[in-house]
Order: C-alpha cells, then structure tokens, then sequence
C-alpha cells in the first residue's frame, strides 16, 4: 500500500518484506549522526583512557615493551574494530544508541558481519578531508541519508523507535462528537484529516485554527469551531 | 471493524508477542518461542490491515515496530552469507587477483616501479633518493643494517611481541586505509599504492647505496612477500572500488559500489590478512638470530609459495553468485 501523502513529504523508508506487508524506517539525518558520533568520541576517550591503565598495569608485571605492544594493539581494535563489533553485536554503538539510533540493512533486517566491517573500513574516506566533509555530501545526495560506507555496505542508521508522532492525547468523544463529511474524501485526503487529528495535540491552538482554516470549504467555519467540525470529520473517517 | 474493536480484539497477543521478543532479545528462550513465527505471520497482516483501514499512526507505528522486532530475531540466523565465509578466502581471492588482472598490474606497476627506478638512482643518481628520505630515516637505516647490531636495535624499541603489535597497528591500517582511499575514484588507492611505493623503494635504493645490502634483505626476506603483496592487493581492493565510481556501467553509481564492495570481498579480506600474515613473520622470525641464508632461503620458499597460489589456488572452481 503506498501512502501519497507520506511518500511526497517524508524520508520515510517503505521496505516491503517477502510477507507482503510494508514495514516503515526512519533514517536518521547528518545532525543527529553528528551527535551520535560526538558521544562515541567520549566513550572512546574513556575506554582509551581504561585501555591505557590495563596495559600500564599489565606493563608493569611484563615491563615496558609488553606496554607499547598492549597499546598498538589497542589503539588498532578502537580504530578498527571497536564499531564494528558494537554495531553487529548490538546494532549501534553507545553514541548511537543514546540518541537513539541503529544500523540497519537497507531491507530493515540487522547488520551481517561483512556489512558492519564495509562501512566503518570506509569511515576514514568519508572522513575526508575533513570532519566527514565526504560523507555528508554523500548523505545529502543519497535518499536514505547515506554515506559512503552506507552505500557500499547496503546499510542505512535509522531511528529505532521513532518518536510517537500521534498519541492522541485528547479524550474522543468529549470535545466533539463524530461528523460525516459533507462530500465524498478521497483517500489522500482521509489520510490527511486523520493525520491531522492525531497530531492535534503536538500542536498550539493558533496553529490548530490555522491549519483547520484551510478547510473552511468543507467545514463551513473558521477558528475554534473549525477545528472542532474538523476534528470531527477525523474522527469518524477512523471510526466508521 | 472501528479501530477501538481491532484494538481491543489483538492487544492481548501483540502484549504476548512484545514480552517474547523482549526476552528473545536478551537472549532467553523459551518453549514459548516456538510461536513466534506464527505470531510474526499475524503480526503481518494486523499491520497490513491496520495500514488499509488507516487506523492511525499510533497503532500503525506500534505495530510496525512489532513486525520489525520480530523480523529480526527470526532473521538472525542468517548473519554470514556463505558467499562472504573467510573460509573461502584461500581460493577466492586469489581468483579474485586473476579476475581484475588489469588493476593487479596497474597497482603492481606503481608500487614497484619505484622500487627498480630507485635502486637504479642508488648507483646512478642518488639524489633521488636523497630528495625522498630524511636524515634521520637514513640514519635508522644505517643503524639497523649499518652494522651487526640489530638485535640491539630492537632493544631499543621493545621486544618481539611490542614490534609484532607495532606492525599490526601501523601495517595493516596502511592497507585499510588505501582500500578505503579507492572509493574516491580509485585516487586514495593508486596514491597510497604509489606513495609506499616510492618511500619503500627509496628505502631499498638507499639500504643498495650505503653498501648494507646482506644484512637488509636477510632481515626482510621472510615477510617481505607476504607485506609487499598484501599492500599491492589492498591496492586492487581500493582501486576495484573506485572503477565503480568512475564506470558503474548500466547500474547507478550508488548500486555499482554496492555490487562491486560484494565482487571486492575476497581483496577486501585477503590483502589485510596477508599483511597480518607478514606482522607475524616480521615480529617473531625476521629479527631472530638464524643464520643469514637461512633467511633468505626461507624468504624465497615463502615468494614461491605465494605466486604458486595467486597463480593457481582456486582455479576450476567458481565464485557463486
């Protein structure tokens, strides 16, 4: 089932799976990866600066050379193996997953090995020539907000639980009451209304009244009493 | 059916099914479990149905995540394509060499060009040389071929296993890092191919200028085949990613690198590994004290051993596609 409205305004990814149904992703935008990234940057500065204890410990009992040795080896799993394990094993390093991100195949299922290991061996030319210059054109370019790495992985970073756009707040039958439309909708247009009763919520009265406005034709008033005809409409498209 | 109905009439086995995938999820299984795929196909056409009589994207959204959920502990399975196995790497990469001939000779080319112009300078011109390696590079040279003192050298820098770890650190990330350079337009490959080229040969031609040519290539004989040519095959890898830029033929680019990263993976896996092979040898064999032909015997064994692979190893069978 294609959903116009969506389809025109969204990023919204529709992936069809051998069931039949389409199940719907989020790809996540260069902002939030930015953030994400910045985090995992900390958490490695911390697990470095831990690394770098352990193998002063272990230094220690094994003397100097045995330290320069732990620390190569070290610093070349966190450059190269650190996200690649995070990201199979977890579907998203500690900076994704706490703005809520996750790696994921362009068909939705979880990252294969080979996929996790092609898009973080790319990292460093998206990185170029500098603070990931690559990969955000990349990312402008591509319709899933993907890098470099993204593309010859066949992966995408999408949001794991999408903010809930619609909970709808407002007690149902309360404020308004259920109102047949008075001309045949067309399906773009229940799907808008719905839409629209459900983020009825999210939104100030001003901009309630002025996105209802737009509708004067078919509710046959403006202001207060428009959203409230409108609302109505949306409510018994979804219930009937 | 109003959305209310549907609601009330399924949310008890979606609940159900959130909890299993919950503790799926966490890796606790139960006898349970064995509902799942059945409670995955009903979850399939709840959301198929939902989406028809748009019931809202709260519920729709809800049920998404479920389907989505599920797919994945279903399809976790399935991780490793048998295709992409490191198993198979002994005769799909040389196959892979074979294939992409033309870009293994270019980057061959590159590489050790500057090797043989190089050692030519060294007898001929060698402010060549000079142009290329610094004073103190050229003293390390001298100080670790110069004389017979080489173990004491290491001294300096730590033990077998520090020089072992070092190389693994600063080998291998060359060799990533020229497969990653590919995919601009094969320019960050062939340039670091090149460019190790030039400061490897250079080496070379200074090590042939200095006269310290019998106690050098004792010392790099064992690894030298192994780390060369694993370098020179991160090369094919990066530069077989960035012809998908520059001629991605009937696909679109963005299908082309995916495609090709899929032909690549034998390079992609094999050229690292080589060089991981090479880190061994250097850390633990080519500084130790056997006796200098043994060395170089052992080294020509080894080169043999690899063109005889890259030559012939997987030949009549075929990758599957």
């Amino acid at each position: 089932m294609t959903d116009p409205v969506n389809d025109r305004l969204d990023t919204m990814q529709r992936i069809e799976l051998a069931s039949g149904v389409e199940i719907e992703l989020h790809p996540a935008g260069p902002v939030v990866r930015a953030k994400a990234w910045l985090i995992d940057l900390l958490w490695m500065g911390a697990a470095y600066a831990i690394g770098s204890i352990a193998a002063g410990l272990i230094g220690a009992l094994v003397g100097a050379e045995g330290y320069s040795g732990l620390m190569a080896l070290f610093m070349f799993f966190m450059s190269w193996g650190y996200r690649v394990l995070y990201e199979r094993l977890k579907g998203a390093t500690p900076g994704k997953k706490s703005c809520g991100l996750r790696v994921v195949m362009t068909d939705g299922g979880p990252v294969t090995w080979t996929a996790a290991i092609l898009r973080n061996l790319l990292r460093v030319a998206d990185f170029l020539p500098a603070a990931y210059v690559t990969g955000l054109m990349s990312c402008l370019l591509s319709r899933r907000f993907q890098r470099l790495g993204d593309l010859v992985a066949d992966t995408m970073v999408v949001y794991s639980h999408p903010r809930a756009m619609a909970v709808s707040l407002m007690p149902d039958g309360a404020w308004t009451e259920a109102v047949r439309p008075s001309v045949a909708l067309t399906k773009e247009e229940r799907v808008a209304v719905i839409r629209y009763n459900e983020r009825l919520p999210m939104w100030s009265q001003g901009r309630r009244e002025e996105l209802a406005a737009q509708l004067e034709p078919l509710t046959g008033a403006t202001g207060a009493e428009g959203v409230r005809r409108l609302a109505g409409i949306g409510f018994w498209l979804r219930d009937s | 059916m109003t959305q209310l109905r549907f609601e009330q009439e399924h949310s008890a086995r979606w609940t159900e099914t959130e909890l299993l995938l919950e503790a799926a999820k966490k890796r606790r299984f139960s006898p349970e479990h064995v509902k799942l795929p059945m409670l995955y196909r009903q979850l399939c056409a709840d959301l198929s149905l939902a989406r028809h009589r748009m019931y809202g994207a709260r519920l729709c959204g809800r049920l998404n995540e479920l389907v989505i959920g599920a797919r994945e502990i279903l399809t976790r399975g399935k991780l490793m394509d048998k295709r992409d196995h490191p198993a198979r790497l002994w005769s799909s990469c040389p196959r892979a060499v074979r294939r992409e001939w033309r870009l293994f000779w270019l980057n061959m080319l590159l590489f050790w060009g500057p090797f043989v112009a190089f050692i030519i300078a060294a007898y001929s011109n060698e402010r060549w040389i000079f142009a290329v390696l610094d004073a103190d590079m050229m003293s390390n040279l001298d100080d670790m071929y110069g004389t017979d003192n080489l173990e004491a050298y290491r001294g300096k820098f730590g033990s077998d296993f520090a020089m072992f770890a070092f190389y693994i650190y600063n080998n291998i990330s060359i060799g990533l890092r020229t497969i990653a350079g590919g995919v601009l337009a094969a320019v960050g490959a062939l340039f670091s191919t090149a460019y190790q080229g030039v400061v490897l040969g250079a080496a070379f031609g200074y090590v042939h200028y200095a006269g310290h040519t019998d106690r050098f290539y004792a010392f790099v004989a064992g690894h030298s085949a192994f780390e060369l040519m694993g370098l020179v095959i991160c090369g094919v890898a990066g530069t077989r990613l960035g012809m998908a830029v520059l001629n991605p033929g009937d696909l679109s680019r963005a299908d082309a690198l995916k495609e090709t990263a899929r032909g690549a993976l034998p390079l992609i896996y094999g050229g690292p590994l080589l060089v991981l092979l090479a880190a061994f040898i250097e850390g633990f064999w080519s500084a130790s004290s056997a006796p200098a032909g043994l060395k170089l015997l052992v080294g020509a064994v080894i080169w043999v051993l690899l063109a005889t692979w890259l030559l012939f190893a997987g030949r009549g069978g075929r990758d599957e596609a």
